[in-house]
């Protein structure tokens, strides 16, 4: 479906994706990075918006900079907000269906079915400019799928999205791999694209650091450093059965809090471990609080690798 | 789903060109969306006050010797009302034609635009013919109340013919300056204004007064004369030292020359917006 071989896209000296080798078939694919890491770039770079600095992007087996015609197979919902005050999101699905070439009875009905879909007809007459952030997500969404789009590419969907509307988002998704499209979405918070259970594509930096199935990613996740903050009845006991049983690479004592501070690179041995060691010398357990934020310890384990550090 | 696609898409036919059918059709729609656009308070009070300021220009010229004493100078109020409609619909022209990419850039909706099949070419010639149609409402407008007022008064011959000429000049007149700045526009998309404005100043206002054949490549020259061929000599005196200058040409040299003046910034347009690269601004 889509081949990267050796993509580099400067902005004059500044890099945007860095040799990455991509090639994906049909499926879900999440393509999680911190902020400013080339989600966008790369996204770009499929659709054929920009040209590659160096390297080659094959969509369906063709250069999409020079064809795009293969832009009426896909379905984008870009990440910026568009600033539209007096259109409503009827007229401007409509509007955005008339350009890919629907006659304009067609477009109308395929518009409010969209609109429908992400549940905006009750506020489909109304100008964007009133919608709120989730309104205006979803709207943007029905224009992406207005087409009935055999891939669909979503930077950023979840964001301004309410609880029920990250729900909601996700349910769209699942159900969307379910009926066999494709699918590929930009975030930066791994919990929103582990919902989906996409294939993960990890990107920072401009590079490609890592890409596999959830199963994959949970073992890197695994292997990367944790820090840990139990609060339990006796700290100094449990901190000295935690130490010849699990691979703790520091430790921090604080009595008085009933507070255990853990650092280890094996923390599901330690999530294992733990029940048992606590419940053979009668400690109780308050809480266990992981202290990190697990994307970004993910990424500096994988920047370490992908340096040979570790 | 890698077969699926293969399925849909006929890639031996599914050839990008410039100009294709569906390109036409966005086009048309990408006209309508503009237009629809349009009717806003704030756009209609700029048209309100653009129609309306020649007309208003042309009254007072014609109504002040009835109280002052004197006649009016026909030949002025003519030549007035030839300027001032023609500067209310490039003025409208600089307003709705000179943006066409920026303003997507600006309002973020360009990438929007530019992700559909054709989307490019169809928003830039949509946007062409939507700036067209709405200066040359202005100009036929502020023609129609210009020759209204002037038959009030009595002032024209014969108003119809008058009427008549200056709206296909200025439908011609709009057509052509509206592709010029849509080249403008997409050449040097973030000063678009002001380099339209440079255009006009430059190359559509002092060009035409070089006695060379450089003038001959200005929209102005070639409108000039199918004015003077159509409503004759407001200056009969000055004919003979013009044409020394610049010789005389048949009508569809003229023609031809301002429907290659419209054509070929539209093509150079179309080409440069489907091979340049639009930051957003938010890639990451």
């Amino acid at each position: 479906m889509i081949e990267l071989q050796g993509v580099t896209k400067l902005y004059g000296t500044v890099i945007g994706v860095n040799d990455i080798h991509l090639s994906l078939t049909s499926g879900a694919y999440g393509l999680l990075g911190p902020n400013g890491s080339g989600k966008t770039t790369l996204i770009n770079l499929i659709i054929g918006q920009i040209r590659p600095t160096i390297g080659q992007v094959k969509l369906f087996g063709i250069n999409p900079w020079t064809r795009d015609h293969l832009l009426g197979d896909i379905g984008l919902c870009p990440a910026s907000e568009m600033n539209l005050p007096r259109v409503t999101a009827y007229e401007w699905v409509i509007h955005l269906l008339r350009l890919g070439g629907f006659a304009p009875k067609v477009a109308k009905i395929k518009a409010v079915a969209a609109l429908e879909r992400v549940k905006m007809e009750h506020a489909m007459h109304r100008p964007i400019r009133e919608y709120s952030l989730g309104m205006r997500q979803r709207t943007k969404l029905a224009q992406a799928i207005a087409h009935d789009p055999q891939l669909l590419i979503l930077d950023e969907p979840f964001n301004g999205l309410d609880p029920v509307g990250r729900y909601e988002m996700t349910k769209f998704l699942q159900l969307w791999v379910a009926g066999g499209k494709s699918l590929i979405f930009a975030s930066h918070v791994l919990h929103e694209v582990e919902a989906v259970q996409p294939s993960f594509l990890l990107i920072s930096g401009g590079r490609l650091l890592a890409s596999g199935t959830p199963q994959e990613v949970t073992r890197i996740l695994s292997e990367t450093p944790s820090h840990l903050r139990i609060r339990c009845s006796d700290p100094q006991q449990l901190a000295a059965l935690l130490v010849p049983e699990c691979e703790v690479e520091s430790i921090r004592l604080n009595p008085e809090q009933q507070l255990l501070e853990v650092s280890t690179r094996r923390a599901r041995a330690l999530y294992e471990q733990l029940p048992r060691l606590a419940t053979s010398a009668n400690i109780v357990i308050h809480e266990i609080h992981s202290t990190d934020d697990s994307l970004k310890s993910l990424f500096t384990t994988l920047m370490k690798m992908h340096r040979g550090e570790s | 789903m890698a077969n699926d696609s293969l399925r849909k898409i006929d890639f031996k036919t599914n050839q990008s060109t410039v100009f294709d059918m569906s390109a036409i059709r966005g086009a048309w729609a990408t006209c309508y969306f503009e237009l629809m656009r349009s009717m806003t308070l704030q756009r209609m009070m700029v048209f309100a006050v653009l129609s309306l300021f020649p007309p208003m220009m042309v009254f007072l010229l014609a109504w002040a010797p009835r109280v002052w004493g004197g006649d009016a100078d026909v030949v002025f109020v003519e030549f007035l009302t030839l300027f001032l409609v023609a500067t209310s619909s490039v003025l409208s022209l600089l307003l709705w034609g000179s943006t066409n990419v920026y303003a997507e850039l600006e309002g973020k909706s360009w990438i929007y635009l530019s992700s559909r099949p054709s989307g490019r070419v169809s928003t830039i010639l949509g946007k062409f013919l939507a700036a067209a149609l709405m200066s040359w409402a202005v100009a036929f407008v502020c023609s129609t109340l210009c020759v209204g007022v002037t038959s009030v008064f009595g002032m024209f011959e014969d108003p119809l013919r008058y009427w008549i000429v200056l709206n296909v000049v200025f439908f011609l007149m709009c057509l052509a300056y509206s592709a010029i700045f849509t080249l403008i526009g997409v050449l040097f998309f973030r000063r678009s204004m002001v380099f339209c404005a440079a255009y006009l100043l430059i190359a559509e206002t002092a060009l035409p007064f070089v006695p060379a054949l450089i003038s001959r490549f200005t929209v102005r020259y070639h409108l000039q004369e199918l004015l003077l061929r159509w409503l004759g000599w407001f200056f009969p005196n000055a004919e003979f030292e013009y044409r020394r200058m610049f010789p005389e040409n048949p009508t569809w040299v003229h023609l031809l020359a301002i429907g290659l003046m419209v054509l070929i910034p539209l093509i150079i347009s179309s080409v440069l917006v489907i091979r340049r690269e639009y930051m957003t601004g938010d890639e990451t």
